[in-house]
């Protein structure tokens, strides 16, 4: 391998301040797990690395009245074994949970998933039904965006030069909400989603309150079900309904074929995991 | 039937496996040599091409490059890559460099340069102009008439007199018939004719090929290989440099494994000349993608399955047709072809069988020897249908096998037709476990009960398959020992046969520890280095505990009578016979009166006291005899109706391997046999573009199995003693994984009502088969 700098430091600003003033190509690394990656295949070409998995500012998890705010460098294994995200976001924990191996989970973090823009990135459907925004901080800025607004296309996002995610803000859920989270890979581990779905609803005298609905890894960026929760809120769902709802899935979705699935099964299963979420709640 | 044993059958501690764990077990790759050059080769991008010009001007002219080898300046040498006896059942189809290019990922340029980034800078200097031709991929299109021809060199030839055809793709041939197929066949009551394809894969051996070769202090050729089959590579590696045999040394030090993948000579030839040219040390390793793409892999196959019964639930009638397909070059071409008949077909009585099979060049990789060797491929296809034909006839699957399977005593025309580019050996079955196998297996599984699913939306099944395979290649295979003394009681085994992980070594110090009356600590075990230890075929064809372990049996039979000859020339044993005369303790000890004499006396006797030798023998072996070792799988899974995924929720294996000289060793064979089968049939796959490229060369996309994807799995090993075998042994190694792909299937039938022909049996594919999907 060519040479490559890796610059690692314990201070974001300071981290800040040497990133607006490079000028060669860079790559943001955290846990690396798809940097290594993707350096080994020359998907990325950079002459070197910015290590952020130092900065104590981006791992922390800060829990407020009605939202979360997680570091964007806290680990998915630490995401995982936090006790007041698993109570008020189990959506995303069960979600991380399906990420790889332990192996993987120790490292890969948050924002390297995010970062990563992945449509198979098994957090971002959760992060989606949690309504989460994405923190972005520069050298002397900051700003945030909502996270379908922050994932362009695959492994293309809104970040500018010198920017780096700080943290993601998320809902907390109610004690009366419920979720699932559901992922269709071909092994029990390191099974990159071949289709996956985040769930997250309320009812409220056999009414629906709300809900919001996400699918990854059946199209070109994560998908956020618009039709689906516009049939439900406000009704009493039956299988009608329910008939109805999985049969605009494939409405929604733009699956391709590729070597890990066909865009046919992708459109199916993702039916199925839906009836099964749906099924649960009536 | 079972016998009393000291060391043999008691799973002793693997005599390297505290250096293995601690980490100084020396591999190929564990020593650097000063000044050692590294070596990549530059490969095909077509799937079919002629060179029509190639430059190697700019390449050469690299700092730290010291020399490019293409077809142009290196020997042209018809040969094969197989490892196997000479001379080799395959086709001489292969030179060192080739003018054209038969797959991607064929050699075109083997650059020798100081590093691996050097190399790797100059390779993309080098400019070649291809006329590419058109490709054939499938062998079904390859054999059709105006496919491409893929070897259309006038050298190209097999060594033996058997069908090759390369005019028109046809790598080998054989079709043998007794009885009357086609009447049987037609008078049967119920008839099956079914299709089943098994698909690429490749052995995934955790140390990729590697190999550094040096001149010595006598300007002889050292190899250190990581190979099968050390003298099989040093015979061809000098048929393809013209290196004298006397001045080739190949070690084959500690091995990461090899399945069949290391049965092939793939990187000496191009190592040796490389030394010739500068004098220095050589290495060529290759990467995980090279292994994916430029090694070997399982020959994929089309099975055609025809079989008739009768209402009764006799099989009236067996035809097998195997279309194989070699890939670029005929490695194994006709051995795992008909392998497939000959370890598959005689499992099950029947008088009217025929075996046709052919094996087609495509423009595909290489495929070669893999563990189960065609009787992966064959079982599954015939285990489905064999479990097809019982539910026709309205029989449990179970009862049918059990009532047509082969038993001790009996035969099989099959054994006497197909063999190893010749017809086979007639052979009676000696020693048979199948049916305790069955019995153990089905109470385990408990045949017979369907579980509720753990979900409303998912389904139970089971399913089984019997198998068989054989021990050693029967008349044509040799194996040989060494074993000498030394003062403080203990023997040096020098052996060909080459442990590659799997125990051998360990396996048969044990054998030579239970003749010598001493332990398996007291046996010294070397494998191998042509220089040192005696001729061997080398690891494959489930041989080395069968062939090997009778040789050293012999071999210490004969140290043993030199003990004896000994203790009678010593004085406390002067008037004892050697009748009377048994080793044990490391002492020599006499029936009749109490005298002892140790081993450490013996030896210091021997060597320092009167008419002075060396207490040492070499014996040889070939067998007469392949005697199989059986087994029954018997799975459980659960197939998920919304998804299609298949979750294995027990898998059960007892084995018939005779006397297992190491239980714990044998074990472990099994177990990995058996997820190596598992990986094979639910996510192990190539995907290749239309132009013949492989996508998933590397294991984030090609996925084997992992520790937390297994099931449940059960193994024991049932008691028999095969008379022919050392102690009673025969094979473990290859049998086990060819359950999987049948046992998932009939499960996944029993499941959920689908037959799936074809693996891997992934989501999509269980998932389409049973929602015929309307686009
Ligand atoms: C074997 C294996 C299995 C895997 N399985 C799964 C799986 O099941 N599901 C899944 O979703 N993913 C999986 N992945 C992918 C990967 O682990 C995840 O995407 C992980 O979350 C990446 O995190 P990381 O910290 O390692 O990111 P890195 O590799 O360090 O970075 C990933 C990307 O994010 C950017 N980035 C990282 N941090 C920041 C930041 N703070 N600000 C801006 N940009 C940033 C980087 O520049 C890079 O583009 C797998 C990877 C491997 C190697």
């Amino acid at each position: 391998m060519k040479n490559l700098q890796l610059i690692k430091s314990d201070n974001l600003s300071e981290l800040l301040e040497l990133l607006k003033k490079e000028e060669r190509k860079y790559n943001i690394i955290a846990g690396g797990t798809d940097v290594m990656v993707l350096l080994k295949e020359f998907l990325i070409d950079p002459q070197c690395l910015y290590d952020v998995s130092g900065l104590s500012e981006l791992k922390e998890i800060l829990v407020d009245n009605d939202s979360i705010e997680i570091g964007s460098a806290v680990t998915m294994s630490d995401i995982i074994s936090d006790s007041e995200v698993s109570r008020y976001a189990p959506v995303l924990v069960s979600a991380l949970k399906e990420v790889g191996s332990p192996l993987i989970r120790n490292r890969a973090t948050l924002g390297g998933n995010v970062g990563n823009s992945s449509p198979a990135g098994d957090s971002i459907p959760a992060l989606f039904v949690l309504n989460a925004r994405v923190n972005i901080v520069s050298e002397g800025n900051e700003r945030s965006v909502k996270i379908e607004d922050f994932i362009l296309g695959p492994r293309r996002n809104v970040l500018e030069k010198g920017e780096i995610i700080k943290s993601f803000v998320i809902d907390k859920m109610g004690t009366d909400e419920r979720s699932f989270f559901l992922k269709a890979g071909s092994r029990n581990a390191l099974a990159i989603s071949k289709a996956n779905l985040a769930f997250r609803f309320m009812l409220k005298d056999n009414l629906v309150k709300s809900m919001n609905l996400s699918f990854g890894s059946v199209g070109p960026v994560v998908i956020k079900s618009t039709m689906i929760p516009q049939l439900f809120i406000g009704k009493k769902p039956d299988p009608g309904l329910i008939d109805k709802s999985c049969s605009l899935v494939s409405e929604e979705i733009k699956p391709i074929d590729d070597f890990r699935s066909t865009a046919k099964y992708r459109v199916k299963v993702l039916e199925n995991l839906l009836r099964k979420c749906l099924d649960e709640f009536c | 039937m079972s016998k009393k044993f000291k060391v043999v059958k008691t799973s002793v501690e693997k005599v390297d496996g505290y250096s293995l764990v601690a980490g100084r077990g020396v591999f190929v790759d564990d020593i650097d040599l000063p000044g050692m050059l590294q070596i990549k080769m530059l490969t095909s991008p077509h799937a079919h091409a002629v060179i029509k010009s190639i430059n190697i001007k700019k390449a050469e002219a690299l700092e730290g490059v010291h020399t490019i080898m293409t077809h142009e300046n290196v020997p042209r040498i018809p040969h094969t890559t197989a490892g196997q006896g000479f001379p080799e059942p395959s086709p001489y189809d292969t030179y060192t460099f080739r003018r054209k290019v038969r797959f991607v990922g064929d050699r075109v340029a083997a650059v020798v340069a100081e590093t691996e980034e050097i190399a790797e800078e100059a390779m993309k200097l080098i400019e070649v102009e291809y006329d590419v031709l058109p490709a054939v991929f499938d062998p079904k299109d390859a054999i059709k008439e105006g496919a491409p021809i893929i070897h259309d060199e006038e050298d190209c030839y097999i060594p033996i007199p058997v069908a090759y055809e390369p005019e028109r793709n046809l790598c080998a041939h054989v079709d043998v018939e007794a009885g009357d197929f086609d009447k049987a066949y037609a008078e049967s009551d119920v008839q099956v004719d079914r299709e089943y394809y098994s698909h690429y894969a490749q052995h995934c051996p955790m140390e990729p090929h590697i190999c550094i070769g040096y001149p010595d202090e006598n300007d002889r050729l050292v190899l250190r290989v990581s190979t099968q089959v050390p003298f099989h590579s040093r015979r061809i590696t000098a048929q393809c440099t013209g290196i004298p045999i006397r001045k080739i040394r190949v070690i084959k030090p500690r091995i990461g494994g090899g399945f069949g993948t290391k049965q092939e000579v793939l990187l000496e030839d191009v190592v040796a000349f490389a030394v010739m040219r500068t004098g220095r040390p050589v290495r060529w390793a290759l990467t995980r993608k090279e292994e994916f793409i430029s090694s070997r892999t399982r020959h994929p196959q089309y099975v055609n399955i025809k079989i008739g019964a009768n209402k009764d639930g006799k099989i009236n009638a067996m035809e097998m047709k195997v279309l194989s397909n070699t890939g670029a070059y005929g490695s194994h071409a006709l051995t795992v072809m008909s392998n497939c008949g000959s370890k598959v077909l005689p499992l099950y009585r029947c008088k009217n069988i025929r075996f046709w099979g052919d094996t087609a060049y495509t423009n595909m990789p290489v495929a070669g020897a893999y563990r189960g060797y065609g009787a992966t491929q064959a079982a599954f296809a015939m285990e489905c249908v064999i479990s097809e034909v019982a539910q026709k006839i309205g029989m449990d699957t179970v009862e049918f096998r059990k009532m047509n399977h082969i038993k001790s005593g009996e035969g099989s025309p099959i054994f006497e037709k197909l063999g190893e580019g010749k017809e086979g050996v007639p052979q009676t079955i000696g020693s048979c476990g199948l049916a305790e196998c069955i019995e153990w297996g089905e109470k385990e599984i408990e045949w017979g009960k369907k579980n509720p699913p753990s979900e409303p939306h998912k389904r139970r099944g089971k399913g089984v398959a019997i198998l068989m395979q054989g021990s050693s290649v029967p008349e044509i295979d040799m194996g040989s020992a060494f074993i000498k003394m030394n003062e403080d009681g203990s023997f040096n085994l020098l052996m060909g046969a080459t442990d590659l992980g799997t125990g051998s070594d360990t396996v048969l110090s044990q054998i030579a520890a239970e003749v010598l009356g001493t332990t398996e600590k007291f046996i010294i075990p070397y494998s191998s280095d042509t220089d040192f230890t005696p001729f061997d075929v080398g690891a494959y064809a489930s041989s080395t505990t069968y062939l090997t372990g009778s040789a050293v049996l012999k071999t210490a039979e004969k140290v043993k009578e030199q003990i004896f000859g000994v203790a009678q020339n010593m004085g406390p044993f002067k008037d004892c016979s050697v009748d009377e005369m048994y080793l044990e303790d490391a002492q020599v000890k006499c029936k009749t009166c109490d005298k002892t004499i140790s081993f450490s006396d013996i030896c210091n006797f021997a060597m320092y006291a009167k008419d002075q030798f060396q207490i040492a023998a070499c014996e040889s072996h070939i067998t007469h005899k392949s005697p199989p070792p059986f087994t029954a799988h018997f799975v459980e899974v659960e197939v998920d109706t919304m998804t299609g995924k298949v979750d294995l929720l027990k898998y059960v294996a007892p084995v018939d391997c005779g006397t297992p000289i190491n239980p714990i060793l044998a074990d472990g064979q099994t177990q990995g046999a058996v997820v190596n089968g598992i990986s094979f049939a639910l996510t192990e796959e190539y995907f290749f573009n239309e132009k013949g490229v492989m996508l998933n060369p590397d294991f984030n996309n090609y996925k084997i199995l992992s520790t937390v994807d297994m099931p449940e799995l059960k193994t024991t090993l049932i008691d028999t003693y095969e008379e022919t075998g050392p102690f009673g042994a025969k094979s473990v190694s290859e049998i086990s994984i060819n359950g999987a792909l049948p046992a998932i299937a009939n499960a996944i039938y029993d499941a959920v009502g689908v037959r799936i022909n074809n693996g891997p049996f992934t989501p999509e594919k269980v998932y389409m088969a049973m929602k015929e999907l309307k686009k």
